[in-house]
């Protein structure tokens, strides 16, 4: 009986902690998403502010082969 | 005794482990809730200016098909007139002028009161209201479908660690791509030095020759000024956008370093 209720208790000890594990992991992938969503963000703005001025320039350009 | 002393220390544990957990849940959510909320008002904003262009693009397509309708009632009113005229011009003697007269006064009149009798609107006509109705419809009905989508792809997704690092993989790839594009623009600018340079000997030449009028070289030397100024531009932008990329890679290199080395 006393080994039975030792083991019940350190199977749940061992629940507990691996549900604190997966919890502790989603909050730190969460974090991880949110910070690579930023990046991305970020590099979108630049490559579409790049890409506009390249077309801006290309337009500019061919007047230029004109004279 | 010892039994109990055991049970004691568990229930302990579960309190103590519990209680972080269930505030760490209802941060995490709560900021799930509002991230998604964001992206259906988004959704719902873009669907409700496309059925406002959709509403707008009916009516304008129902006051043009009535602008016709007029049109087609005065072309017929100025074609009975004309043929009347004629056989007036024609008529023999006065009273057959009277009578044709009569009998054209009478069609213009109902021609006149047919028009007035449709208020404007021609048969045939798409009823205008009714299709803008159909379209709010149809905006509404996809509006819910994608908040239905949104909510399900928020259930779906589980936060995990592979799902962390697969979309650590996406944005490297990604910013690899963009690196990719950013060489493209560096290549863009060592052609247009080249092009802006070939244009001002050009000018030059043409200045030397004087075959070309004073007013003519300014305006081609503002036109090269604009183009070495937009080049700047995207010169400097390219410098910061290489120096952005480089500190995001750093960043992005960092995500999960840990776990390689396991």
């Amino acid at each position: 009986m006393k080994i039975v209720s030792r083991f019940l208790l350190t199977l749940l000890l061992v629940g507990f902690i691996s549900c604190r594990d997966t919890k502790a992991e989603e909050a730190e992938t969460q974090k991880v998403v949110d910070e690579i969503e930023a990046v991305e963000s970020e590099a979108k703005e630049i490559s579409e502010k790049i890409d506009q001025e390249a077309e801006e320039l290309e337009g500019v350009l061919e007047e230029l082969d004109s004279i | 005794m010892k039994n109990l002393k055991y049970i004691l220390v568990s229930a302990l544990l579960v309190f103590a482990v519990s209680a972080p957990l269930s505030a760490q849940d209802i941060g995490n959510a709560k900021g799930k809730v509002e991230k998604k909320a964001n992206e259906v008002k988004q959704d719902s904003d873009k669907a409700k200016k496309d059925a406002e262009d959709r509403a707008e693009k009916v009516k304008k397509h129902g006051q043009e098909i009535s602008d016709d309708a007029k049109g087609e009632v005065e072309e017929k009113y100025n074609a009975v007139k004309k043929q009347y005229k004629d056989k007036i011009a024609k008529a023999a003697t006065d009273e057959e002028k009277k009578e044709l007269e009569a009998e054209m006064m009478d069609e213009l009149r109902s021609i006149k009161e047919s028009a007035n009798s449709k208020g404007g609107v021609v048969k045939g006509a798409p009823d205008t209201d009714g299709t803008v109705e159909e379209v709010k419809k149809e905006v509404a009905k996809t509006k819910e479908e994608t908040t239905e989508k949104v909510k399900e792809k928020t259930e779906e997704v589980k936060m995990t660690k592979e799902y962390g690092m697969s979309k650590a993989k996406e944005a490297k790839d990604n910013l690899a791509k963009r690196e990719a594009n950013l060489k493209n623009k560096m290549e863009l600018i060592d052609r247009a030095k080249a092009r802006i340079r070939a244009a001002t000997d050009r000018v030059d030449a043409a200045a030397q020759s004087g075959d070309v009028s004073d007013d003519v070289i300014a305006a081609r030397r503002a036109k090269i000024a604009i183009a070495q100024e937009k080049l700047d531009k995207l010169e400097a932008s390219v410098n910061a956008g290489r120096t952005a990329y480089d500190e995001q890679k750093a960043t992005l290199s960092g995500m999960y370093k840990e776990d390689k080395g396991n």
